[in-house]
């Protein structure tokens, strides 16, 4: 089944099965392996993406409610060659250790402040919570969020 | 390091032009870069416009070696960190020793060869210019990669390439004095940062390669189960082109893409013979009936522990459980395999290259210098990586199918089918005498692990009478090292264990710590000058104690050459336990990067918090209860401690390990701080089955 949807920005078009998840449209037919596979159950956020605006889990969105809808993956943050603020913060804070789980940390993150640019700490905790990183960088996660924060506001 | 001179460097010529390629073995014996290799084997170069690429040989698995190791040739080459590039090497025996991302080692291993290669590589510029101005080595120093006369004549590294090309590489060199490091000792952002936040990094996951077919794999749903037969002619009707194939005890399932393997496997109905009746109950039974019945074997016994607990005025005893685990690494399982003919090609996550190599070349009959094994970053290790079982799978799948394949696990696989932490149970006696511990004894036993004791470390020496025996535990689940294999659940018990006889003996914790390390006077293998360093300086730091409503547990722990201790502060909210602040002090030798080793204990903490909290996997006639993160918990956001506070013990030692030795004092510091808020103490693991989490 054809469908389109816009990528980072492009207008894109994929021949697939309309049941298959949009992270594997994304990785294995589109080649955009910044988003990651971690249980394919919704349950980690190593494949969050941003779905018109939102942050959703991408292994159990079928592409067929992808239609003409927006996508942003990890790769189409960083605008014109800038990294977004909360991408410099997680290099500033030294965020990553395996790093495996952090394109959908940052995911998490960016959709965050977009909502809200001043999260509370409860705020950021609650957010943040649907994203597993088994290195426990949470600690450090918290940190460049709020840091995050404060880049985006002194823009 | 001995070094040869002449093989140390050697100029290649056309494949390199402009740049300077100096191979050395990283560490061990030197290999020369040979002219005619176009792959760089030697791997640190200098490129003619300041670039120096350094290659790190060690599996990176997020404990942050592909950083801290190029640090410290950086120090002692003097070169500016900004200019610094570092690429993963690929698994090559005949250059480095120790390829292994394991028992915190990377750094312990490798610490005074890194240094020495990097002073001569220093000094090689030095003597270089100081023969093209015609004066004094002695006179000329060296800086940020630029070397400087004391007439103030000044040349960078990348214009004395050429001349050095002909030159021979100094022998004797000086290491610098602690005093003068600059980039040792300091923060440095993890290399691939930038790579991890845009998606650019690639994981073993991410392997794209030409001709490559996808591959699943089906395994026995119970440990011990074995395969009869399979059935897969549904696929015909959905997945025409996707075929099966028997390898070994499983079924590989091989097609063009992901999710088509993930949709083909659920069609594959596979018979398996399951004769396993095992369950999470009849283990710990077993482990129970063990101890009753005193089958163990001695480990240790120092004076008369019969006497102690005869003469006791009292006899303390506690038993400590902790459950089974699964690594649950965030990337899965997956490898990439190519076999063609008499030649392989590996690619991927694998904490252990060359004893992989060596499996590989075993199983399939091919000498290991046809086998070509490349590392990928890897989305955690945790020991799981140290096994190669889902190597071996891609390269039979790959060799059966005769085409390259990448195998991928799904979650469920990589959580029921792995090598999970043993289950333990740890039975302690302690006999007190006038207020003084005067023997202990302890009883451990280890599912499918012979190791669930420490004969060698604390606090044997620091008690007159010790007896300390184990035992494995029959099962046949699958068991293998996990993150501070042994240390993370002895320390548990043990820690806990130490708390509860102080009380009763009625000292402060840190203070009767603090005592019995005075009174250690026996060959150990832990100083305890050091042991006392951290838990007076953690004393110090949390103000231990002087606030009274602040509810405090401490714990020390020795493991992988490091010390740790920690100060755990928590409170209770309607009934759940929230964790405010940890406290820890370290003593890991010089740190290197102070970045990164704060990073991993940090990580440390809030992993072992998490895992005590949450983490279980229960097994039911052999088979694993838990399947996906739906119905297995690991710690998130929430269970992290409010603040943490880390201070590394000021020191020029050599390193010590840091990627294990925050785990075992974790999780007894905290739970022993949930006595003080509840007056509850908890013998078993997750602390989720008694609701306060
Ligand atoms: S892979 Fe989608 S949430 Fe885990
Ligand atoms: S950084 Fe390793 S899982 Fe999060």
């Amino acid at each position: 089944m054809k469908i389109d949807f816009e990528l980072n920005g492009k207008p894109t078009s994929v021949d697939v099965d309309g049941t298959t998840p949009l992270l594997w449209v994304i990785r294995d037919t589109l080649g955009f392996t910044g988003t990651k596979f971690g249980c394919g159950m919704a349950q980690c956020g190593c494949c969050t993406i941003h779905f018109n605006g939102m942050a959703t889990r991408s292994c159990m969105l079928p592409i067929q409610a992808a239609k003409g809808a927006k996508i942003t993956t990890i790769e189409g943050i960083a605008k014109d060659g800038k990294l977004h603020p909360v991408q410099q913060a997680w290099i500033e804070k030294d965020v990553a250790q395996c790093g495996y789980c952090q394109a959908g940390q940052v995911m998490t993150a960016v959709n965050l402040l977009e909502r809200n640019s001043k999260p509370t700490d409860e705020e950021i905790e609650r957010a943040m919570e649907g994203n597993i990183c088994r290195c426990g960088t949470y600690h450090r996660i918290k940190d460049a969020v709020k840091h995050a924060s404060e880049l985006m506001n002194n823009q | 390091m001995k070094i040869d001179r002449r093989k140390f460097l050697k100029i290649s010529g056309a494949s390199t032009a402009g740049a300077l390629v100096i191979g050395f073995n990283w560490p061990g014996m030197v290999k020369a870069a040979s002219a005619g290799e176009t792959e760089l084997s030697g791997y640190i170069k200098f490129l003619a416009d300041g670039t120096v690429v350094i290659m790190s040989p060690n599996p990176e698995i997020g404990q942050g070696v592909k950083t801290s190791m190029p640090m410290i040739v950086a120090e002692e080459m003097d070169v500016d960190w900004q200019k610094v590039v570092i690429e993963q090497a690929a698994l090559d025996t005949t250059k480095y020793k120790r390829q292994v991302a394991g028992g915190s080692g990377s750094i312990r291993t490798s610490y005074k060869t890194l240094r020495e290669a990097g002073a001569t590589i220093r000094q090689l510029f030095i003597e270089t210019a100081a023969q093209k101005w015609n004066v004094k080595p002695k006179h000329c120093s060296a800086k940020e990669g630029i070397v400087t006369h004391k007439s103030g004549k000044s040349a960078r590294y990348e214009d004395l390439i050429e001349a050095a090309k002909s030159r021979e590489l100094p022998s004797g060199v000086k290491l610098k004095e602690p005093s003068e490091f600059s980039i040792i000792g300091k923060g440095k952002v993890n290399f691939d940062a930038e790579k991890i936040v845009k998606g650019e990094m690639k994981y073993g996951m991410d392997t794209v390669m030409p001709e490559m077919k996808y591959a699943g794999i089906i395994h026995t749903p119970a440990f011990g189960g074995k395969y009869i037969s399979h059935d897969d002619s549904s696929l015909a009707s959905s997945f025409p082109e996707v075929k099966t194939y028997k390898i070994g005890n499983a079924i590989a399932v091989v097609g063009s893409n992901t999710w088509e393997i993930f949709q083909a496997k659920k069609l594959v109905k596979v018979e398996w013979e399951l004769p396993n009746t095992e369950s999470s109950e009849s283990q710990l039974e077993d482990m129970k009936k063990m101890i009753e019945k005193g089958k163990l074997k001695e480990k240790k016994s120092i004076g008369d522990i019969g006497q102690a607990m005869a003469q006791a005025d009292e006899v303390l005893e506690a038993n400590y459980f902790t459950p089974f685990l699964p690594h649950n690494t965030m990337e899965p399982m997956n490898f990439y395999a190519n076999v063609t003919g008499n030649k392989v090609h590996l690619l991927g996550p694998i904490q252990t290259p060359e004893g992989t190599r060596k499996k590989i070349s075993n199983d399939l009959g091919i000498p290991q210098e046809n086998i070509t094994l490349e590392l990928t970053r890897m989305g955690g290790g945790f020991g799981r990586r140290l096994r190669n079982d889902f190597v071996v799978e891609a390269a039979m799948i790959s060799k059966k199918a005769g085409v390259p394949i990448k195998l991928v696990w799904t979650r469920e696989d990589d959580m029921t089918g792995g090598f999970y932490k043993p289950a333990t149970l740890h039975n302690y006696k302690a006999s007190i005498k006038e207020g003084k511990l005067t023997g202990w004894e302890l009883k451990g036993l280890g599912m499918k692990s012979p190791r669930s004791v420490d004969e060698k470390n604390f606090p044997v020496g620091a008690i007159e009478n010790i007896k300390i025996e184990s035992n494995v535990a029959p099962s046949k689940v699958t068991t293998f090292a996990w993150r501070a294999p042994n240390h993370n659940y002895l320390g548990f018990s043990e820690q806990c264990f130490l708390d509860e006889i102080a009380e009763k003996i009625g000292k402060d914790a840190i203070s009767h710590r603090l005592e019995m390390l005075d009174g250690i006077n026996s060959e150990i293998k832990y100083s305890a000058a050091k042991m006392k360093g951290i838990v007076e300086k953690v004393r110090e730091m949390s103000s231990w104690r002087k606030d009274k409503s602040k509810k405090q547990g401490f714990a020390a722990y020795y493991s992988y050459s490091s010390y740790v201790a920690m100060v755990a502060e928590v409170s209770e909210v309607n009934g759940k336990i929230n964790v405010d602040k940890v406290y820890a002090a370290v003593d890991c030798g010089q740190v290197i990067n102070a970045l990164g080793a704060e990073a991993q204990i940090q990580g440390s903490i809030i992993d072992a918090i998490g895992h005590a909290f949450y983490g279980e996997i229960k097994i039911k006639d052999g088979t694993p209860q838990s399947q996906n993160f739906h119905n297995y918990r690991l710690g998130r956001m929430s269970c992290k401690p409010d603040d943490i506070e880390v201070a590394f013990i000021e020191s020029n030692d050599d390193p010590t390990g840091l990627g294990e030795p925050g785990m075992a004092p974790a999780s007894p510091a905290v739970v022993n701080a949930i006595y003080q808020a509840t007056g509850k103490r908890y013998y078993n693991l997750p602390l989720s089955q008694y609701g306060i989490v």
